[in-house]
């Protein structure tokens, strides 16, 4: 073969490889790849802009702010954050798939001609995506660094370049990290446990992410103490590495900054070698297993577990089309890598709450603090319980596999209410029923055993009646119907999600501790709210003339609305 | 008796199929055959009702399927064209799926996926994910889905698609032991050896419109032709294969 020839492939699958990172489940498969790719850029750069304009009347006025750490801080950090979260989604088109290996291995392509253009790609997706999740900044913060006497076009290259190398380092660093994390499970697990681990890691990195995010603000206030008492704890933190470098290219003589800035070089060179390393291997590795896959046996859940589950499933849930639904939105949330990760989403937002409603309550109250019944204390558990039931809400919006979804309409049966009870008890099995063991368990060691299961039933009753609201007038089974995104605008989406969030965590928590000073008045409460959850049951079981057909496509809103007057 | 009445199916100024008529009887399998893109599977897709056609209309015992759409898809078994299954399934769980979807008890569901499992050979890979599947074993899957809850009508497109030698000629021989049992059997498949070996009555489908209809010694004699291969090649593809196979090797020999 030709060295032209070669070459010509090499760039047609560079391409190609490059236009599968933008081939997503969640992303309709008739997408244009050139809108896709100008709304994924846009969407990514778009923190890179706000954040530096919601920052401008402070920084036009303070040059001084408009050069300190602490703010290019916030840039590297959201940096990191916006790559992080990017590159887990990515995380299965890092490797060859076995579609491009079905495709390419027949055809007379080299191996190393293959490598070398999935490796280009992932150069590119690199480059592209690291300056574009920071170009805002980088265009903004610079001439806000050097207003006023700072002037002169020298200058302000300087700077740009200085941000530039330390918000584009940090997002090439987070990125190989992952590449390398990748890399490494490969070469460490057979491909079965590589598959189990990966999801688990992709989970438990988007928790880490997400925890981060809320833990910030905290580190950026304590960040200059950490840095004046020995540096320990500034060295620990990796986006101050890379604000070590955009100082030190600024001219800084700080000796902290130095030793950061050469924590950074020598991460990003780390991270790039250890990348490169773990990739070539696991490459091989990779491919040669899908290529081998065979045909997994699998094996049976273990008798006893079985069992006790399959008892407790059928003596919770009579009837058949219940269960169906029930197994059936339980097994797509546990193997589904994608509602999987969105679920975890929703959960890392909620314990990262939680986690920071506790931290700042145990720091508040010192370690003499004894639990009482706070509203903050109280409403611990319903922040979780919202997340956990509006995340599954969420999901069950998002079709699994939609081709798949012929069995549900040729099988479809009159009883409706049947498969939309599956679609609740599987909120209520696995949120509600779990939430409200934790509270009885957990507050009992705070509070009294009484009080705890009090709180554990009201966290209860007010979940029944958030999983009534979030399933009110639903006409589709989980995961089965297409999904049209962007059907409600998404500025009234969040203001409806934040106004039911403070009201279901805080004005509720409040009631509670209120109820809890008298045993009258907490009897009243509980009553209320069974009553309240009776009447919606009794509401969406009454017998009703017409039912309308279950939907398994939802059709996009019409470009134009006629008011149907010619009727 | 399964009925099509006249049916038309039209996408915009496309027509896919257009005034298609013809009867299944009970005890009786009709094939039902037809080029790539004659409209096989739109018409099946309406006689399952998924599809909801233009004109005309599917009858069973008389009455207009769509009338009480839900009853009558209690009574239907359907293997589709294409395997499209739930891959992070096993396929003990999708048969569980499909069982407890059709209201099957669930003692009598779990022995009879056990039993149709270990029959198709599959019972090594019960546990296992359907996206480790083979195309054959994923038909095994779809062919026990259709058959759980014993059907009175059955489906069949492309049935055989990817099964093993052995798997076809069991699957064949269940279908005429199932029209022995007075089940409603519409099949349609490329392979001309199963329609010919199962089916009592055959319709040919061209460019959307029926061109032949009856018995294959009916076709056979009404053409003048040896074989349903012949009788079908003549109907829709008349002298043309010699001439395209030989364009073909005209394309493939260019430089």
């Amino acid at each position: 073969m030709t060295f032209q020839a070669e070459k010509e492939q090499f760039v047609r699958m560079a391409r190609n490889f490059f236009a599968r990172f933008f081939e997503n489940d969640l992303l309709s498969p008739q997408a244009d790849f050139h809108a896709t790719l100008s709304q994924a850029l846009g969407l990514l750069a778009s923190p890179g802009l706000f954040i530096p304009l919601l920052l401008l009347p402070l920084l036009m006025m303070d040059a001084e702010a408009a050069r300190s750490w602490n703010i290019k801080l916030i840039f590297v950090f959201f940096s990191m954050l916006v790559m992080g979260v990017l590159s887990i989604l990515e995380w299965d088109a890092l490797m060859l798939d076995s579609r491009d290996q079905t495709i390419l291995m027949p055809l007379p392509v080299r191996p190393r001609t293959m490598f070398a253009a999935k490796f280009a790609a992932l150069a590119v997706f690199l480059v592209i995506f690291s300056v574009d999740v920071n170009a805002g900044s980088i265009l903004m913060l610079p001439p806000l660094e050097t207003q006023g006497n700072m002037g002169g076009l020298a200058n302000l290259a300087r700077f740009t370049v200085a941000h530039a190398a330390g918000t584009i380092g940090a997002s090439a660093f987070t990125f190989l990290v992952i590449v390398s994390l990748e890399g490494i499970l490969i070469n460490t697990f057979q491909p079965k446990w590589f598959r189990r681990i990966s999801t688990g890691t992709q989970v438990i990195a988007v928790l880490g992410m997400l925890a981060a995010l809320f833990f910030f603000p905290a580190i950026v206030e304590e960040m200059p103490r950490w840095k004046s008492e020995g540096a320990s704890m500034a060295r620990l933190f990796p986006p101050m590495w890379f604000v070590g470098v955009s100082e030190v290219l600024q001219g800084t003589a700080d000796p902290l900054f130095r030793s950061l800035a050469r924590m950074g070089l020598y991460g990003l060179a780390a991270a790039s070698a250890c990348s490169v390393a773990t990739y070539a291997v696991a490459y091989g590795r990779y491919t040669r297993a899908s290529l081998e896959g065979a045909v997994d046996a699998g094996k049976e859940k273990s008798r006893g577990g079985g069992v006790v589950r399959e008892a407790l499933i059928q003596g919770l849930l009579r009837n058949p089309l219940e269960r169906a639904i029930f197994r059936f939105s339980l097994r797509t949330m546990l193997r589904s890598p994608k509602h999987r990760l969105i679920l975890a989403a929703y959960t890392g937002t909620g314990l990262a709450l939680v986690l920071e409603e506790s931290v700042a309550l145990a720091l508040q109250k010192g370690l003499e603090w004894k639990p009482a019944q706070e509203v903050a204390m109280l409403s611990l558990p319903l922040v979780i319980s919202f997340f956990l039931l509006s995340g599954m809400r969420f999901i069950f919006n998002i079709p699994s596999e939609l081709s798949a979804n012929w069995i549900f309409q040729v099988t479809e049966r009159r009883e409706h209410a049947n498969y939309l009870a599956g679609a609740r008890a599987s909120m209520v099995l696995l949120v509600v029923a779990p939430v409200a063991a934790a509270v009885a368990v957990v507050f009992s060691f705070l509070f009294d055993p009484g009080t705890a299961l009090v709180h554990a039933a009201y966290c209860s009753l007010l979940s029944l009646l958030l999983v009534e609201g979030l399933l009110w007038r639903l006409d589709k089974l989980p995961f089965t119907c297409s999904y049209v995104p962007g059907r409600i605008p998404v500025v009234m989406l969040l203001s409806a999600y934040l106004v039911a969030f403070l009201f279901y965590t805080h004005v509720m928590a409040y009631l509670e501790r209120e109820m809890l000073q008298s045993g009258l008045a907490t009897g009243i409460s509980l009553g209320v709210l069974f009553s309240a959850w009776c009447g919606l049951r009794a509401y969406r079981r009454r017998p009703r003339v017409k039912t309308e057909g279950l939907v398994f496509q939802q059709e996009p809103e019409p470009v134009v609305c006629t008011l149907n007057l010619g009727n | 008796m399964l009925e099509i009445r006249n049916v038309t199916k039209s996408y915009g100024r496309l027509t896919a199929v257009n005034n298609v008529s013809f009867t299944v009887r009970p005890h009786e399998v009709c094939g039902y055959l037809g080029p790539n893109g004659s409209g096989k599977s739109t018409t099946i897709k309406m006689i399952t009702g998924m599809l909801e056609p233009t004109a005309g209309r599917v009858l069973y015992n008389g009455q207009d399927i769509r009338e009480d759409l839900i009853a009558y898809k209690s009574l239907l078994g359907y293997v589709p064209e294409e395997p499209h299954l739930y891959s992070y399934l096993t396929g003990w769980e999708y048969l569980q799926l499909v069982g407890e979807l059709r209201c099957l008890a669930s003692d009598a569901l779990e022995r009879k996926i056990d039993r149709l499992l270990r029959l198709f050979s599959l019972d090594d890979y019960k546990y296992a994910p359907i996206s480790s599947y083979s195309k054959g074993m994923k038909q095994k899957i779809l062919i026990s889905a259709a058959l759980l809850h014993n059907p009175e009508i059955l489906i069949l497109d492309e049935p055989i698609s990817g099964l093993d030698i052995t798997a076809g000629l069991v699957f064949r021989e269940l279908v005429a032991r199932l029209a022995g049992e007075g089940k409603t059997i519409l099949c349609s498949s490329h392979e001309l050896s199963l329609v010919e070996n199962v089916c009592s009555e055959v319709v040919i489908l061209h460019r959307g419109r029926v061109v032949a209809r009856g018995s294959i010694e009916q076709l056979r004699q009404l053409r003048n032709q040896p074989s349903l291969e012949a009788v079908f090649s003549d109907l829709v593809a008349s002298d043309k294969i010699e001439s395209v196979a030989r364009q073909m090797l005209e394309v493939v020999m260019e430089t």
